[in-house]
């Protein structure tokens, strides 16, 4: 291509050049940088609306979940149907409380046990750590037998969680619930 | 003793307006060299594919005249006049000229080999040369004796090859003929029937062919390119098919005029034919306009050594972002904040300069942080700097002196989840202690600030400053809870 009239001087060159390194250097050094921190937390309910609970049901459930970096931790509370909390609307007074994890994450997903409200049993869920929701279902682990989700057993349910952005995570269990796994 | 005052004040006067015009001369010199866009529009090619109705010149006119007036007023454009590029001939084209007179002469005597000879060398240099613009009518007799003596030799030549070879030559000639004279025709009263055919066949070839091909040799603009010291070629060409106008229009630029910037096809009927003029004059002038903006902007002067004042100050205030690495996790993390600096220049190369830092911090990677980190910075040093034109670029090493906030950090999970308070959880592990918390109180460290950039003066005393930032911490020596601090800073500098 025919070069355009206009002077250019040889200075000019080394100064776009070096603009162009220190601009190059730049996006480099902030690209590092802003390696993201994988740090994240958030409440997440049942899908009672689309789907709403399950009549077999008597026990709604609602995590909390921490991740920083590769960990992730947190809590489930248990909500009995019963006096004020509803089947259309159950999250109203929690019956009681687990803690779970830190487990680490070595994929896309994280899997994390956490105690059952029956005080016995094993809760589990799987927990998609990319999309931040939770896709698997849950197994009740009813003496040592893992049910897979909609095997033909009663103590087996196939649950659909969304995370509630409305809710700010509280750091750890309410007052006043039933703590289970803690030591007397 | 008048006398003398009058010879001392001429004197005077004379050196004064000697100076004078001298410094005018030096200034003028200095100015930056920002030469206009140099555009050709060259003459519009016009055929038909009936020599009755070749497309009225008032048309071509139109288009050149609308450029033409768009060009006298955009400032940064030059229109290179055709005349004054015709107006000189070079010698070896006066000699082509020449040859072409001896090849008619020799045509019209009935020497048809050595006019043969004479026509096609003659005309073979021509046609990368100026001359069929200069020479306009002997050129088109030229082409016409060729024409006929090719259709002479092509009439008494056997039928086959050399027949076929004949009536090429023949056709060429008659193209090149048709390009200049477009209301050329064959007179049927001279001519067999079967040539009469032949011409109007390779007229229509010829029109259907400009509608697609090159107007003009790329080899013949780039002559006129060269002679020119032309940027950009503008060619406009006017067919008529029947009852159909079509006009084209070809942006081009580049050496050797092998990049192509743009074309447009629009077409109307004869009714409205001098409105297709103006409708390729207004495609020719939004090309150029895209053209024109893309070209680099006119260059803002350097400051000339004589503007220098002694003392410039400079004062700027930007945005920063940078890495630490937390000493008491080894992880980075991201720290942003403003600067703001002041710099005092004493010499074209050399200042002196002070910046203040105030940057904070509330994540890394693994979360590891507890708390926001603040840090305050504040530097002073020598400025090293090369202004050329409108750049700008600068090293700054500085004396530094920072203040380091407290640093909480742990790698406990639970103590992440409490934000560093002290919490048992259930009481099965689940807990933050005292002793999961690395803690360091607020420091401050001192050392070397290594700075570097480049900046690039926006309008008057404007400039976008982009600099990196980096730190050498001296003391102290061991136990510092942040290091190796690297930054970006982008912001706005005033040249006082």
């Amino acid at each position: 291509m025919r070069t355009f009239p206009h002077k250019r001087s040889f200075g000019s060159a080394i100064a776009a050049v070096v603009c162009a390194t220190a601009l190059l250097g730049s996006v480099a050094l902030f690209g590092s940088a802003c390696d993201p921190a994988r740090e994240f937390s958030g409440v997440f309910v049942e899908d009672v609306v689309a789907e709403g609970l399950n009549p077999a049901r008597n026990t709604a459930f609602r995590m909390t979940v921490y991740e920083f970096a590769d960990s992730v931790g947190g809590f489930i509370e248990y909500y009995e149907i019963a006096g004020l909390n509803t089947m259309s609307a159950p999250y109203t007074k929690p019956t009681s409380c687990a803690y779970f994890g830190p487990v680490r994450r070595s994929q896309e997903t994280v899997r994390f046990d956490a105690m059952a409200p029956n005080g016995t049993d094993t809760v589990r869920i799987e927990l998609d750590s990319v999309k931040r929701r939770a896709i698997g279902g849950i197994l009740i682990d009813d003496g040592g037998t893992v049910n897979e989700p909609g095997a033909d057993d009663e103590s087996s349910y196939e649950l659909y969680f969304i995370e509630d952005g409305r809710r700010t995570p509280a750091m750890s269990c309410p007052d006043n619930v039933v703590l289970l796994g803690a030591e007397p | 003793m008048r006398w003398i005052v009058t010879v001392l004040a001429l004197f005077a006067t004379v050196h004064l307006s000697v100076i004078a015009s001298a410094q005018s001369l030096v200034s003028e010199d200095q100015q930056p060299q920002h030469q206009p866009f140099r555009i050709v529009v060259m003459p519009t090619l016009r055929m038909s594919d009936d020599s009755t109705t070749v497309p009225t010149t008032e048309m071509a006119e139109s288009v050149a005249a609308e450029l033409e007036s768009w060009i006298a007023r955009y400032p940064r454009a030059e229109l290179v006049p055709w005349n004054e590029l015709l107006a000189s001939q070079t010698s070896a084209e006066a000699l082509t000229l020449e040859q072409l007179r001896l090849g008619r002469r020799l045509y019209r005597a009935g020497d048809l080999d050595s006019a043969e000879e004479e026509l096609a060398e003659a005309m073979q240099t021509a046609s990368v040369s100026l001359l069929p613009w200069q020479e306009q009518r002997a050129m088109i007799e030229s082409y016409e004796s060729l024409f006929l003596l090719q259709l002479e030799r092509a009439s008494t030549a056997a039928e086959g090859a050399a027949f076929r070879q004949r009536e090429n030559l023949a056709r060429n000639a008659m193209r090149n003929l048709l390009r200049l004279d477009p209301a050329f025709f064959v007179d049927p009263a001279r001519f067999p029937e079967r040539i009469v055919e032949l011409f109007q066949l390779e007229r229509e070839t010829a029109s259907d062919e400009l509608l697609v091909a090159r107007p003009y040799r790329p080899d013949a603009l780039a002559r006129i390119v060269d002679r020119a010291r032309a940027d950009v070629i503008v060619e406009t060409v006017v067919v008529r098919r029947g009852s159909r106008v079509t006009g084209r229009v070809l942006i081009s630029y580049g050496d050797p005029l092998a990049v192509e910037v743009d074309e447009a096809i629009v077409w109307q009927s004869p009714d409205n034919a001098l409105d297709l003029g103006k409708e390729m004059a207004e495609f020719a002038i939004d090309s150029l306009e895209v053209a024109v903006v893309c070209l680099p902007p006119t260059p803002i002067p350097s400051l000339d050594e004589t503007e220098r004042r002694p003392l410039e100050v400079w004062l700027g205030a930007g945005y920063m972002a940078g890495v630490y690495i937390s000493s008491p996790t080894r992880a980075r993390f991201l720290n942003h904040g403003a600067a703001f600096r002041t710099l005092v220049q004493f010499h074209e190369y050399v200042g002196i300069q002070a910046s203040l830092h105030v940057l904070s911090s509330a994540e890394d990677r693994f979360g590891d942080l507890l708390d926001r980190v603040s840090t305050v910075q504040a530097g002073l040093g020598p400025s090293f700097s090369y202004t050329t034109g409108r750049f700008r670029t600068f090293f700054e090493p500085a004396f530094s002196y920072t203040q380091v906030g407290r640093v909480r950090a742990s790698e406990e999970f639970w103590c992440k989840v409490s934000n560093g308070r002290e919490t048992v959880f259930d009481g099965s592990g689940r807990d933050c202690s005292e002793n999961d918390i690395t803690e360091t109180a607020p420091q401050a460290y001192l050392g070397i600030q290594l700075d570097g950039g480049v900046g690039v003066r926006l309008a008057g005393p404007l400039w976008l400053m982009a600099r990196l930032h980096s730190v050498l911490f001296l003391a102290p020596v061991e136990g510092r809870s942040v290091d190796f601090p690297l930054g970006g800073e982008l912001g706005l500098g005033l040249q006082f």
